[in-house]
């Protein structure tokens, strides 16, 4: 079959099955160079997984939940233009906890800071940075090799892909016959080829988390009857595994505060959105539309 | 001829993995010290994977597994791989002249190959019949027909499975039928089957309580060398129509004293390092509250252990002065 003699809906159909095989091939083999990896990831840190599953920011954030709840860090909610200040309650905190960026985040909120710009700051944190590597290390996330490897796939997909879509184009210009429904598939295709060959966890780090998730899910189901007061590890694990937005707002009304974004936080109108999103793009990369979320590694 | 050989190859791959797996088994399985661990429940999960350090073994129920989706099999594989899991099944009812379900055992199978846990355990218990599943751990009526049922199910779980299972003794508010008193039916049923016991020691007690026996002096009655791992649980006290109350196993409360010591006793006569498992099914008290139940019984274990060195040093010295 001459997929070029092909006309109309029949060649479009001929070419979503091509995307998708192609895409879908690319995704086996990106799998399947990724899932392999020697070393068995410990569950023993929510701030680990919080990393694996909404960077390290998200792990930042979980952390000052934590604290929060035990008491260790203040919460000043709407103080400051940005929104939520914290400062630590004990300056002998940091000593009290076992875990470096819980240290870290009572060192930090010594003498007060405003949440936002603390998210920002501790993300470049040797503890995030610590968690970034490990989760590298841990082949949860692509290290140079792996993404070196994805960078391969993409360009091939991306390649065949669009060569197709424009010697049919070409074709179709020469033979004055509308192409715009191509190039809407070939469009969408191409989206979903860039995306699904190069999403932010590999297999086995997407693998990971799925069973962290699995093996906490008692603990979501029975979120509503977690109690205040940092009696146990359980906020932090339900906020390390299923994010902020598992944390029942009832109980913990401070929730939405430490979730907040800078879009939310600057909504009456403020220019300090504008003033400080180069901090944004410099410790992000391309991708901090809406605050940063997920960028961090 | 090319299939043969490819047939043969086949077998012997299959038998070098089957042997690796089985050494792999027996290597996790020897362990130099005596260990106290708690079952898995999701509720706890947090409490658990933060203090694994106190925690050394964990018992998981493997019926929440069959069946499971693949990421909830891969959350306990990452589980297994950090942390001693042994597998626990309730569902089986190996007790019963009836043929186990070859379903339950192919999902076990399934299960311990995925999971590779240090071993497998089940309950001396029926749990269907005509079809009926009656919701609970029946004691079976103890007769010939039972131990010869129930080896021939461990025999069969054996064989699908790759490992024996240990099998528990249960606890029952009314006495079943039979020839035999509860302890006896029990040896008789290890004897036949090969299989190693899980010593319930609440169970024991309440049994004990319940049916007017001395936990004591049936403890004492179990062969040595029959304790290698352990249940402690609690339960409550209710009320029955003939006026005496009952001791039931809801695992619902804190372990008892007397199961402590009956914990000690046990310890003072193992031969092998124990493995001890805290049961705890609901009304969760905070994670302090059930590792401070794990201390108490490392406590009592210790202090089994020393009874244990101290009567050996007596009786060494007893030899000395005899010779």
């Amino acid at each position: 079959m001459n997929p070029f003699e092909l006309v109309g809906l029949d060649f479009l159909i001929f070419y979503a099955a091509f995307a998708a095989g192609v895409i879908g091939l690319a995704v086996l083999y990106r799998r399947w160079g990724e899932a392999d990896s020697p070393m068995s990831p410990p569950v023993d840190d929510p701030y680990l997984i919080a990393t694996l599953r909404g960077g390290k920011e998200e792990a930042v954030r979980v952390a000052v939940m934590s604290l929060v709840d035990r008491g260790l860090l203040k919460l000043d909610v709407g103080s400051t233009l940005m929104g939520t200040s914290l400062q630590t309650t004990d300056p002998e905190a940091p000593g009290l906890v076992r875990r470096p960026i819980e240290k870290e985040v009572l060192h930090y909120f010594r003498k007060g800071e405003e949440l936002l710009k603390a998210v920002e700051e501790l993300q470049v944190g040797q503890a995030c940075r610590d968690y970034v590597g490990k989760l590298t290390g841990l082949g949860l996330l692509p290290d140079e090799e792996a993404q070196a490897r994805r960078t391969r796939i993409k360009v091939a997909v991306l390649t065949a892909l669009s060569v197709l879509a424009l010697l049919r184009i070409g074709q179709a210009v020469m033979n004055q016959r509308p192409f715009l429904y191509l190039v809407v598939l070939t469009g969408v295709s191409l989206y979903a080829a860039y995306r699904l060959s190069d999403p932010r966890l590999t297999a086995k780090g997407q693998e990971f988390l799925d069973g962290a998730k699995a093996l906490f899910s008692g603990l979501r189901e029975r979120a509503g009857s977690l109690r205040a007061g940092g009696r146990s590890s359980d906020l932090a694990w339900l906020a390390g595994v299923w994010g902020l937005a598992a944390v029942p707002a009832l109980v913990f009304p401070y929730r939405d505060a430490l979730a907040a974004k800078r879009a939310q936080a600057t909504s009456n109108g403020s220019s300090w959105w504008d003033s400080s999103s180069s901090s944004c793009g410099s410790s992000c990369g391309g991708g901090c539309g809406g605050g940063c979320g997920g960028c961090g590694e | 001829m090319a299939d043969a050989e490819e047939g043969a190859e086949a077998a012997v791959s299959k038998a070098t993995f089957d042997q690796g797996l089985m050494r792999w088994r027996e290597e996790r399985k020897v362990t130099k010290r005596d260990r106290i661990g708690m079952g898995w429940r999701p509720e706890l999960a947090a409490g658990i994977v933060e203090n694994l350090d106190k925690i050394d073994v964990i018992e998981v129920i493997a019926d929440d597994f069959f069946g499971a989706r693949k990421s909830k099999l891969e959350g306990l594989r990452f589980l297994a791989e950090q942390a001693q899991v042994v597998l626990h099944g309730v569902g089986m009812g190996l007790a019963s002249a009836a043929l186990v379900e070859e379903r339950r055992l192919a999902q076990m199978a399934k299960l311990v190959e995925r999971v590779r846990p240090e071993g497998w355990s089940e309950h001396l218990a029926f749990v269907r019949g005509g079809g009926v599943e009656i919701g609970h751990l029946a004691a079976p009526p103890r007769t010939a027909a039972t131990v010869e049922g129930a080896a021939r199910n461990i025999r069969r779980a054996r064989e699908v499975v790759g490992t024996a299972p240990e099998v528990e003794n249960i606890a029952t508010l009314v006495e079943p039928p039979g020839d035999w008193p509860e302890w006896e039916w029990v040896h008789r049923t290890i004897a036949a089957s090969g299989a190693g016991l899980l010593l319930d020691l609440h169970n024991l007690y309440a049994n004990a309580m319940n049916h007017g026996y001395d936990a004591v002096a049936a403890l004492r009655a179990i062969p040595a060398e029959c304790f290698e791992t352990i249940h402690i649980a609690g339960g409550k006290l209710i009320p029955a129509t003939d006026g005496r109350d009952r001791l039931l196993d809801d695992h619902l409360h804190d372990v008892p004293d007397p199961v402590y010591a009956l914990l000690e006793a046990a310890t003072s006569r193992a031969m092998r390092p124990l493995t001890v498992i805290l049961e705890r099914d609901g009304r969760y008290p905070a994670m302090g509250e059930l590792l401070e139940q794990i201390a108490a019984a490392r406590a009592a274990v210790r202090r089994g252990r020393a009874r244990a060195e101290m009567l050996g040093e007596s009786t060494s010295r007893m030899g000395e002065v005899a010779a």
